[in-house]
């Protein structure tokens, strides 16, 4: 696979940027990035090669793809019977921390023992008072990164390039990214493009006019986990893909509506398959939403599909995540060799958002909600332009 | 020179640069996109591998029947995992048995186990670890789950009752306790095991959907008579097969759809109904009878019979038709509210008549899981009964009674 959209006669030397005439022969045998392998010239290639022949092996400092989870590095694009167009890309090395953030137990071992023999993966803890306050923080945290990668979308980027903007703005704020090192994931934010359901990692590749996008961010702050995505457009897509975002969406609100306290775990998953279905779309089963606070994932489980024996029902105090992911086509999905990357069995398109709630006694606090400044998403943008064009003031 | 120098060696030269429209000589070249129709499975949802759990005290038969059900034609390819359970799946402790071989080997050589990442995945490790056996395995089409001192299957139970609408590979099908009718007796009162809240035999029958009363050839017609009070005692519905060596007919145990509302659920059939002499193991020919909360017996009992556990079933009916939101109810606070002086329910089987159903609805509940599935439709002029067969700790028929005369439609 060439691995860059530049056509050939495009690219430019590594070194000096002119036209670039020749690449390195060993990149080419092992596949590797061409526009790191591109030279003007003979002198320039010789000149770099101390440096460049750093790519021929997996390492920290080079660009290769995620295996084993994460805890992987791969020259070469693992075999696979990929199931849609879109590919693994290189992932660029892993970015740092600095000392001062406070760090989650994965961040040094990758694991997350506390967390998974916890008792509250039987029984939630209701949070209020100070809890609750330390989780909203941390959820409007969320919300504030969430829009500036929302902003920093377009066509060209790469999703590696989301991942730093998100990175470098959680550590701004003295948080620490949660998805890093989660269980070994290479990156600080999941970012699904098209076919990928869920859990996509970060990489090179740049996102395409018509991609739909997920960007699903999640911060630790003063001990607290804000969860939260939404699925973005790239330029202009088809009618399909935008009815797909928006009917996710409402899936989203509707489940919302309904919880209050009383309310069966198990009944969010009749709401939202009932308004997928009606609009010919089918639900994601394998994954779910998922109660969150001191932990990233523990009970309640939310699932989103219809008849399922969640236990549990809504408390004053109790926090956790609906995120529904909706398809065009089949909602099983297909593991990629990375053991992360959630693609569609069919290939065809999925999208999803996710907010994180706070059951209150009349019903829950949005605690993810849009701002003001929030950018919009593809039909506010669509509405906000027809009534420029009417002169109306549309209702929020 | 060993390799690694000669490599380093390799590349301290730069190599000549070759020209940007050069292919690789060892075409990686865009691979063609399959026909993805190849990865879909096929139309509908596939039929999960069935699972059966086998539990039972060391020694009570569990091997022989294992051994039994793989060397019987019954056209299915086992699987048999022997597992150390605690009280949840281990997976990293499953010891994965090849029919043919002696020896078991650790599950983690067959299949890749992941490290558990709960990461909003669905499917717990046990489900998620026997589906990753049966993809690189794919002869195997029926799980058999072999546990040794599990103090309560419930939880284990639980966790491979999965959704249907999952469509997860595998789907618990039936549990199946063999007990040792030699020392069943004394094995219900024995005090729970360090750590343990129940009786371990006691919770292995309340478990059971089918109960082999083994070693009948080695006991007095009183013994095994008793015994059977005993488990009739614990848990009325299980179908109790008495046999020597395990020898039972396969189809009692294997793929008996208990869980998916087609199987034989045991609750409808009326002991009193069948005649003398009957051999239909699935009716329960030993005594049945009522408690109240003090585990006294009221009706139909031999008055020397002492039962030895504190767990025991309650069987309750109702001739209205039930709302079964309100059913729900009822049900989510019994299995989701426990407290230390209420009931503690491990196990309930029910056939319900619900308001607005031409269609009998079967309940099954284990553990903290339980689920209503519609099943056979009512005949004409059938009478149309609920009956509900609850197993567990701390029951009072009573008050059991008027929580369930709430949930009448009105």
């Amino acid at each position: 696979m060439t691995a860059t959209t530049e056509p050939l006669t495009e690219l430019k030397c590594f070194k000096c940027q002119k036209p670039a005439k020749l690449q390195c022969p060993k990149c080419l045998e092992l596949d590797l990035e061409r526009d790191h392998a591109a030279f003007c010239s003979q002198q320039c290639f010789a000149a770099s090669w101390v440096d460049h022949k750093r790519l021929h092996r997996p390492g920290p400092d080079g660009w290769h793809y995620a295996t084993r989870r994460g805890a992987g590095r791969s020259l070469t694009m693992p075999d696979f019977n990929w199931t849609g167009p879109l590919r693994p890309w290189r992932i660029s090395p892993m970015r740092s921390i600095p000392d001062s953030i406070p760090k989650p137990e994965w961040y040094s071992t990758g694991r997350a023992d506390v967390e998974v023999s916890s008792r509250q993966q039987h029984t939630p803890i209701p949070r209020f008072g100070k809890a609750a306050e330390g989780i909203r923080a941390a959820c409007t945290l969320g919300r504030k990164v969430l829009d500036l990668a929302h902003a920093a979308v377009a066509p060209g980027v790469t999703t590696d390039e989301i991942d730093r903007v998100v990175h470098e703005a959680t550590i701004a704020a003295g948080a620490y990214p949660s998805p890093y090192n989660y269980f070994n994931f290479p990156k600080s934010v999941c970012t699904s493009v098209n076919e990928i359901i869920c859990h996509g990692i970060p990489d090179r590749r740049p996102l395409e006019n018509g991609d739909i996008v997920n960007v699903d961010v999640s911060v630790y702050l003063n001990g607290w986990h804000g969860d939260l995505n939404e699925t973005f457009v790239v330029g202009e897509v088809d009618d399909v893909s935008k009815k797909l975002l928006k009917t996710t969406h409402e899936c989203l609100e509707l489940a919302i509506a309904a919880c209050r306290p009383g309310m069966r775990y198990r009944d969010v998953g009749d709401i939202i398959t009932r308004h997928a279905s009606a609009a010919g779309l089918s639900v994601v089963k394998a994954y779910c939403g998922h109660g969150i606070g001191d932990l990233f994932h523990c009970a309640p489980n939310v699932h989103h599909y219809a008849h399922n024996k969640a236990r549990g029902v809504m408390k004053e105090g109790e926090v956790f995540t609906i995120e529904p992911m909706i398809c065009v086509g089949s909602h099983r999905d297909k593991t990629w060799p990375d053991g992360w990357t959630a693609a569609t069995e069919d290939g065809l398109r999925s999208a999803q958002f996710e907010h994180q709630l706070l059951i209150t006694p009349q019903g829950c606090e949005v605690l993810t909600a849009r701002l003001p400044t929030s950018p919009p998403l593809w039909w506010e943008v669509e509405d906000a332009s027809l009534a420029a064009k009417t002169g109306q003031v549309l209702s929020v | 020179m060993g390799p690694t120098e000669r490599d380093m060696d390799a590349d301290d030269e730069v190599p000549m640069a070759v020209s940007l429209t050069e292919q690789a000589g060892t075409t990686r070249a865009t691979r063609e996109i399959p026909s993805y129709r190849q990865n879909l499975s096929l139309d509908g949802p596939l039929k999960p591998v069935p699972v059966t759990l086998i539990t039972g005290y060391l020694g009570a038969g569990k091997s022989t029947l294992i051994n039994r059900i793989l060397n019987t034609q019954h056209g299915y390819r086992c699987a048999v995992l022997m597992n150390e359970f605690g009280e949840s799946a281990d997976v990293e402790r499953a010891l994965i048995k090849e029919p043919e071989g002696e020896e078991a080997s650790p599950l983690a050589n067959w299949v890749q186990l992941e490290n558990g990442c709960i990461c909003c995945s669905v499917k717990n490790d046990m489900v998620k670890a026997l589906e990753a056996l049966l993809q690189q395995r794919a002869s195997f089409d029926y799980i058999l789950i072999e546990t040794t001192g599990l103090a309560n299957p419930g939880p284990v139970a639980a966790a491979l009752w999965t959704d249907a609408e999952l469509e997860a590979g595998v789907c618990l099908d039936a549990v199946v306790t063999v007990v040792d009718a030699r020392n069943i007796r004394r094995q219900l009162a024995d005090p729970p095991g360090e750590g343990a809240e129940v009786c371990e035999a006691a919770a292995q029958i309340a478990f059971a959907d089918v109960v082999l009363l083994n070693k009948e050839d080695l006991v007095s017609e009183e013994e095994l008579r008793a015994a059977h009070a005993e488990l009739a005692g614990i848990n009325g519905s299980a179908a109790v097969l008495a046999c020597a060596r395990c020898g039972v007919d396969l189809k009692y145990i294997l793929d008996t759809g208990i869980y998916s509302g087609t199987g034989r659920l045991g609750v409808e059939e009326d002991p009193d109904a069948c005649r003398p002499g009957c051999s239909d193991p699935c009716h329960r020919h030993g005594v049945s009878h009522g408690h109240d909360s003090k585990g006294q017996h009221r009706r139909g009992h031999a008055p020397d019979t002492v039962h030895a556990s504190d767990i025991w079933a309650v069987t309750l009916r109702c001739e209205k038709p039930l709302d079964l939101r309100r059913l729900r109810l009822w049900m989510d606070g019994l299995l989701w509210e426990r407290r230390s002086h209420g009931p503690d329910l491990f196990r309930v089987k029910a056939v319900l008549s619900l308001a607005g159903e031409g269609r009998r609805h079967v309940m099954q509940a284990v553990h903290d899981l339980y689920d209503v599935v519609p099943a056979a439709p009512w005949a004409e002029g059938e009478a149309r009964a609920s009956k509900l067969v609850l197993i567990g700790r701390r029951l009072e028929e009573g008050s059991l009674q008027r929580g369930l005369d709430e949930c009448v439609a009105s």
